[in-house]
């Protein structure tokens, strides 16, 4: 539906196109950020580690307060971390003055916000062009041609000359988003774009982010819709200012944020080389374990002593469900695959039971699943037979 | 155009009532500056011009009759330039209500030909001089206030009682003449012959005027050839009456003039610096209101220098609209003023001028002095973060002090809209602090100017003292005291009356070389007529024979003289022993220096018991319709039998004489004191309407909770009364200082000493109406506004 016809270099600094690379395009590293108040330190976010790569569609989630939009500030440089460090496209942003940081976010990123934001004495298409008069982006003949383009392109053309004022909420949304890629930045930061709009135009707008996304665009938008949020291709979720672990609520997705984030708390990140046994069956175990990169082998063993694979889980599922609900001694093997190395979190079963004592949905969830693979690993086992 | 310059336009042109306020704001100053200093530069430009194209005289000396030849004597003496003689008879000038005007009629062998005192036309335009015929009289331009034409024939009273018709030849400009509505006596000029037919000498002078060659500005050189002058004559055989000068070298309104402008040159500055204050507050203001635009102009690329260059153009552009308007506007102000004081004053004005300098100065108070007013604000704001600029905007942000807690306490009587006032007032201290120093400025100075003019009151009352009559009548010539009297207490509601001498005379020097001129001033011993404020000693007694009672005037010429003192005081030619008992102060010039002795003892010395000058009177009634009619009858009981009277005069017409060059001052202050006011007011309008703008969420919360229209309204209006109740007291006592100063300078400027201070009631009271009704006006437009946003409105507020 929409494309961005020309761009100014729209190649990225330091990532490899397209969401598969292997560089990250923004890296938190261990980011603090402490608001001072009355009654003393506020942590908003507490040692928050988190990469994306480049062509990514994020959704930051969380509930009132819990720092997502202080998260997306620190990628935008709109707030500085307390302590840590955050890179955008190869640059330090917590070391750039506020100028060098207004300079560097002109022509790096594009920011949409909640309530649109536009300068109410400006015409649309004069909105459009201030980014490129700030930034000197475009040739000054060329910036209206741009700004039009833009405008078309979100079928906003017939308005340009109007002020914000003159048109609906979700028009102005289009026209805020138009804005954010006039200097045609590699990264696009949406704080609620959708916040303010109805479903219907909300849904047109994350149309947009997807189109754009497909584009090369790298988007991450803050919202508290987890509805749209799945949208994106990944979530962050982030709970009294720390990252839940992504696969683990992908995993468990019926727990509470928070419980989410004690569950985070407790995992223990284990990797192993591609190949390498990480279960044996009939061995006694004490870890629940969530796949959080590669992909690992479930497999019977044969009475012959060949194996037969019985379900490949990749990341965000987990195994070792089974076990925990009967003996705990291992129902099948697990390996990693031969093609490439696994990372797993692995939580003990005395944490999984706290859990689950706290969410009956998620016990239920869990439970079902487990009956399933044991019906599962039954039947592969007659089969066998 | 690039688009940040385009938003930078739409700002200035967009929100017409705050561009309005803005460029009113620097205007303020702009314009006081400028007006003051087109006024100064042009007045004394054009005053001096004019002034000094007449060839004025320096010194005037009143001496018995001498002919050509005496003239041709005194034009030889070393130092004098140039010496006219003038004779000249004193008339009345009858209109044809039957009032009388004094008038001085000049006889001049031909207006063109006089070389001191020099009359040129009517309007400066033409270059030449209305001729003079037999019977023909040429008026003082300043006389034209009675309405007469070229052609038309006048009345005039001889001081015999006769009457002689003369027809009006024209009007003639007499630049070094006090005019008319000043000095309350016209002047005319006739022919040589015709002051004959009017009892004047076509053949000897009464006057000399006397044109030094060099330093015509030095009171001491004008004075010691005036003196060679005066000895000359004498040798020659004539008799020097009176030497009389004033403000040498200068139109006679100058120090006046000068006062006027040092005073205003001070308020205008004043201005600036409260302008300055305002530019900070509306900047502040702008500021606040451009926050979250600031915000989202660096989130998309804007830099500090790049939002610092837009918003000082901002500036720069109220900056110049306030300079375009001001500076024609103070020129073309200061031009009708001084062409207003032109007519008063008695001088010519010269071409409009746009002068450099006051252009260049202006150009500071428009550009610089915003600039500079407005530095930290636009610092402040433009170096905010995108975080900070972006962050819960709209609602009022949080003190960081709790209100003190006695202002807290004492709230608890006060209903909930008022408390809410209350601590809205103190919530922005810094904001309050730069209105509240506005509008206490602007007070200080208002009350101060008000102080003035009371002082100014209070003075005149001091110069009453001496003057305490209904009526004052001077005659030509000396009458007996029985004879007038009787026929003054003949008028229905008069209901007394006191003769009293005044004759010249000189006080001479211990050594006996020098002596300075005075007036004898002598009341009945037993006067009620007087209130003298003495300073040392004592007032004249009944039974004192010959004790005198000097005034600062002459002590400023004989500083040696103190109580106790015996001086030599020589009265037509005779001299005679005076105790000084005592030394009394009357504020003003006086010119020549007064000393008060018995009426008694001075008639005996004189050999003129009984015989008085002038009488006093007093009537039943003392406002001045029940004393016009009065004066009216009294003139006709005096015609009916002869008397021949120099004037009758009433105490308001004297009090109006007196104050009419103080006026000049105290109108030109109001002015400025209601500019100030204005300042003010602007301010705390600025201030109110930042206050609402922030608290629009807050303003929606009350609401929502069920806050009326009135409610809202009481809130914001409360709030700006109070901080122009605060204002108010403060500027009570900054005012102290600034009246001492102001009485100070102006009491220097005109009337050579510091006035007394005074602190009147009246700009304490008019100051605290001033202010509430600035208050209620600065803040009804906010508080109109506020009433008016709807919940919805006020909560979706970003």
């Amino acid at each position: 539906m929409w494309t961005i016809p020309f761009t100014r270099n729209g190649k990225f600094k330091n990532s490899v196109d397209g969401p598969n690379g292997d560089h990250s395009l923004i890296e938190l590293r261990n980011v603090v950020k402490n608001y001072k108040t009355a009654v003393g330190d506020f942590p908003a976010l507490k040692g928050v580690d988190l990469d994306m790569k480049a062509g990514e569609f994020v959704s930051v989630i969380g509930k009132s307060g819990s720092g997502k939009t202080t998260l997306i500030n620190m990628i935008a440089g709109i707030d500085r971390p307390t302590s840590g460090e955050v890179w955008v496209n190869g640059t330090a942003v917590h070391e750039l003055n506020e100028n060098q940081m207004a300079r560097w976010r002109g022509r790096n990123l594009g920011i949409v916000f909640q309530f649109f934001q536009l300068l109410p004495m400006l015409s649309l298409v004069e909105n459009i062009m201030l980014p490129m008069d700030f930034c000197k982006t475009f040739p000054h003949r060329e910036r209206e041609e741009r700004a039009l383009h833009l405008l078309d392109q979100m079928e906003l053309a017939d308005h340009a000359y109007k002020l914000p004022s003159a048109i609906s909420g979700g028009q102005q949304q289009r026209v805020a988003i138009a804005r954010a890629l006039a200097n045609d930045p590699p990264v696009i930061l949406a704080d609620e774009p959708t916040g303010n709009l109805d479903s219907k135009t909300a849904d047109t707008v994350f149309e947009l982010f997807g189109q754009l996304v497909s584009e090369g665009k790298t988007i991450i938008i803050v919202t508290h819709d987890s509805g749209l949020a799945k949208r994106a291709a990944r979530t962050a979720l982030i709970a009294d200012g720390e990252i839940v672990n992504e696969f683990v609520a992908r995993a468990l997705p019926t727990l509470t944020h928070n419980q989410l984030l004690k569950a985070t708390r407790q995992l223990e990140t284990i990797k192993y080389d591609a190949g390498a046994m990480i279960l044996h069956e009939g061995e006694s175990r004490q870890n629940f374990h969530i796949v959080t990169k590669g992909t690992v082998e479930v497999f019977l063993q044969r009475e012959n002593a060949s194996d037969v694979v019985v379900a490949q889980l990749g990341p965000g599922k987990y195994f070792g469900e089974m076990e925990y609900f009967h003996d705990q001694e291992n129902r099948a093997s697990i390996r990693a695959s031969e093609t490439t190395p696994v990372e797993v979190v692995a939580l003990d079963y005395d944490e999984l039971h706290a859990l689950l004592s706290e969410s009956e949905a998620t016990r239920e969830a869990l439970h079902e699943a487990a009956h399933k693979h044991e019906e599962e690993n039954i039947q592969h086992r007659g089969e066998e037979k | 155009m690039i688009t940040r310059w385009k938003k930078v336009w739409t700002d200035f042109w967009g929100n017409k009532t705050r561009t309005f306020i803005m460029v009113l704001t620097i205007m303020a100053g702009v314009f006081a500056v400028g007006f003051n200093q087109n006024l100064g530069l042009m007045m004394n430009r054009d005053m001096d011009a004019d002034f000094l194209s007449a060839n004025p005289s320096e010194a005037t000396v009143y001496i018995s009759p001498i002919d050509d030849d005496m003239v041709g004597i005194a034009r030889n003496v070393e130092g004098v330039d140039e010496v006219e003689g003038r004779s000249d008879v004193a008339v009345q000038l009858v209109q044809p209500d039957g009032k009388k005007v004094p008038m001085q009629v000049d006889g001049l062998k031909s207006p063109d030909t006089v070389n001191v005192n020099i009359l040129k036309p009517n309007n400066p335009a033409d270059n030449y001089l209305p001729t003079l015929a037999d019977k023909e009289i040429l008026l003082d331009r300043t006389a034209s206030s009675f309405g007469y034409q070229p052609g038309d024939i006048i009345t005039v009273e001889l001081s015999g009682g006769k009457t002689r018709q003369l027809r009006v030849a024209g009007y003639v400009h007499d630049v070094t003449s006090i005019p008319y509505g000043m000095s309350g006596q016209a002047t005319g000029f006739v022919n040589l012959d015709t002051l004959e037919w009017l009892g004047g000498s076509s053949t000897h002078y009464s006057r000399l005027l006397i044109s030094v060659a060099e330093n015509p500005t030095d009171q001491g050189h004008v004075s010691d050839v005036t003196q060679a002058v005066a000895d000359r004559m004498e040798k020659g055989g004539a008799t020097i009456y009176f030497i009389l000068i004033f403000n040498p070298g200068h139109h006679f309104a100058w120090e006046t003039t000068q006062g006027v402008i040092v005073v205003l040159g001070v308020l205008s500055w004043l201005t600036v610096f409260l302008s300055g204050f305002l530019i900070i507050n509306t900047i502040v203001s702008l500021m606040t209101q451009h926050v979250k635009q600031i915000g989202i102009m660096k989130a998309i690329g804007g830099e500090t220098r790049q939002l610092m260059a837009m918003y000082i153009v901002l500036i720069l552009s109220f900056g110049s609209a306030a300079f375009l308007v001001s500076v024609p506007l103070a020129a073309l102000a200061a031009k009708t003023v001084l062409t207003g004081m032109g007519s008063y004053l008695n001088f010519d004005i010269g071409p409009f001028t746009i002068f450099p300098q006051t252009v260049i100065q202006q150009a500071i108070v428009a550009f610089i002095v915003p600039l500079v007013a407005a530095l930290v604000p636009m610092l402040n704001t433009v170096r905010i973060t995108v975080r900070e600029a972006l962050s819960d905007y709209g609602l009022g942000r949080e003190e960081k002090q709790k209100p003190a807690k006695t202002i807290v306490r004492g709230m608890g009587l006060m209903s909930r809209p008022v408390r809410i006032s209350m601590r809205n007032v103190f919530r922005r201290k810094g904001r309050l602090i730069l209105t509240l120093s506005t509008l206490i400025l602007g007070g200080a100075i208002f009350i101060a100017v008000m102080n003035l003019f009371d002082t100014f009151d209070k003075t005149m009352e001091d110069v009453e003292k001496y003057f305490l009559a209904d009526i004052n009548v001077s005659f030509n010539r000396a009458y007996r005291y029985d004879e007038v009297a009787a026929l003054t207490m003949s008028v229905p509601g008069v209901k007394s009356a006191e003769g009293w001498m005044i004759l010249n005379g000189e006080i001479v020097s211990a050594d006996g070389e020098t002596a300075n001129e005075l007036a004898l001033v002598a009341p009945p011993s037993d006067s009620n007529l007087i209130e003298p404020i003495m300073t040392d000693g004592r007032w004249v007694m009944p039974g004192d024979e010959n004790a005198v009672v000097v005034g600062n005037h002459l002590l400023s010429v004989r500083p040696d003289l103190k109580v106790g003192d015996w001086i030599t005081i020589r009265i037509n030619e005779k001299e005679s022993e005076w105790h000084i008992v005592g030394i009394y102060r009357i504020p003003g010039n006086v010119i020549p220096p007064l000393v008060y002795v018995n009426y008694e003892y001075l008639s005996q010395l004189v050999n003129a018991p009984g015989d008085v000058y002038s009488l006093r009177i007093i009537t039943d009634q003392h406002d001045q319709a029940s004393v016009e009619p009065i004066a009216k009858q009294l003139q006709e009981v005096y015609d009916a039998n002869g008397i021949q009277i120099g004037y009758v005069q009433m105490a308001s017409e004297w009090r109006a004489q007196q104050t009419s060059q103080t006026d000049v001052l105290v109108y030109f202050m109001l002015v400025m004191a209601i500019i100030t006011a204005i300042v003010g007011g602007l301010g705390l309008m600025g201030t109110m309407s930042i206050n609402t703008l922030e608290r629009t969420r807050e303003i929606g919360v009350m609401r929502a909770v069920g806050a009326s229209n009135m409610d809202i309204q009481m809130i914001v209006l409360v709030e700006g009364l109070t901080i122009g109740m605060i204002s108010w007291a403060i500027s009570l006592l900054i005012s102290i200082p600034i009246t001492y100063l102001l009485t100070y300078g102006v009491g220097v400027a005109i009337f050579k000493a510091p006035l007394g201070f005074t602190f009147g009631v009246d700009g304490i009271v008019t100051w605290l109406f001033g202010t509430l009704i600035i208050a209620a006006l600065a803040s009804a437009l906010p508080a109109r506004r506020a009433s008016r946003l709807t919940v919805r409105d006020t909560l979706a507020y970003e």
